[in-house]
């Protein structure tokens, strides 16, 4: 995946109202209608929601011209939680330099104190 | 719902215990001189940090890679109470993700040594905390106009 695809996942993510729709999606497909349900938005809302979401490869949508039932696309997802991986390898690493560097300077105000 | 589901949480938190009293740990947070000894993976080679801290104050950090590239981390200190809690945005010059990220850490005394807690979260955009801008403006003009209908009334 691009870094621009990557931009549109997290700009999807970006809400909280999209993050649980998708949430709902993960037990399986379901129509607007149903989506719509436990939010307290318009139907018109939950489907510009799903527009952001269509759009970043979040979610498909079935070709039925009535209902065109919604379901969960997790492969972008996955490619964002590699990302966070990313980010999990650098701060671990730079924690692990954190943590030799504070006994470092530590022992050098004990010498310190000492002589 | 496995981890590849599960939207509601994206964050990274990462819980540490270091050997060092917690205004140490905090100093290695915020002094650029403190900062360029520990900042970065195991890949980087020289790290430059400027860092201006005060709450909307600028950070930089300029890391140079063993392969010779450079990746610049850019942000904003958002909040600064030493020692105890520290949080600033967090974004890459390159662009690309288009996402500002925020950092967060916390530090509690464990006895003689320092429990610090990281969150880095990739959801607080420019554009979220632009929006809760917006909300706490319309609550605070709701205030000023219920004080105003009290002293009227």
């Amino acid at each position: 995946m691009n870094q621009d695809a990557l931009s549109d996942t997290f700009a999807a993510l970006a809400d909280p109202t999209r993050r649980q729709i998708l949430s709902r999606l993960a037990g399986g497909e379901m129509t607007v209608k149903e989506l719509a349900e436990p939010f307290p938005i318009s139907m018109p809302a939950v489907s510009r929601h799903l527009k952001v979401l269509e759009k970043a490869g979040l979610i498909k949508r079935g070709r039925d011209a009535q209902w065109r039932p919604c379901r969960l696309n997790a492969a972008p997802l996955k490619e964002a939680d590699d990302w966070i991986g990313r980010y999990r390898e650098f701060w671990t690493q730079s924690f692990d330099r954190l943590d030799d560097y504070l006994q470092q300077i530590q022992k050098g105000n004990d010498d310190g104190r000492q002589h | 719902m496995d981890a590849n589901t599960d939207v509601s949480n994206r964050e990274l938190t990462i819980s540490r215990t270091f050997n060092a009293p917690r205004p140490l740990v905090f100093k290695a947070w915020t002094q650029p001189e403190h900062m360029a000894r520990w900042w970065g993976c195991n890949d980087t080679q020289k790290i430059h940090v400027e860092s201006d801290l005060r709450v909307g104050g600028s950070l930089r950090a300029e890391m140079t890679l063993k392969d010779g590239t450079l990746h610049v981390v850019i942000g904003t200190y958002l909040e600064i109470d030493e020692p105890d809690r520290l949080s600033f945005t967090w974004d890459w010059e390159s662009g690309g993700l288009g996402t500002e990220t925020v950092v967060t850490i916390t530090l509690e005394d464990a006895g003689e040594q320092t429990k610090m807690t990281m969150v880095h979260r990739l959801f607080d955009t420019r554009e979220m905390r632009d929006l809760h801008g917006e909300g706490w403006t319309v609550s605070m003009e709701r205030l000023e106009a219920f004080l105003s209908e009290k002293a009227a009334g």
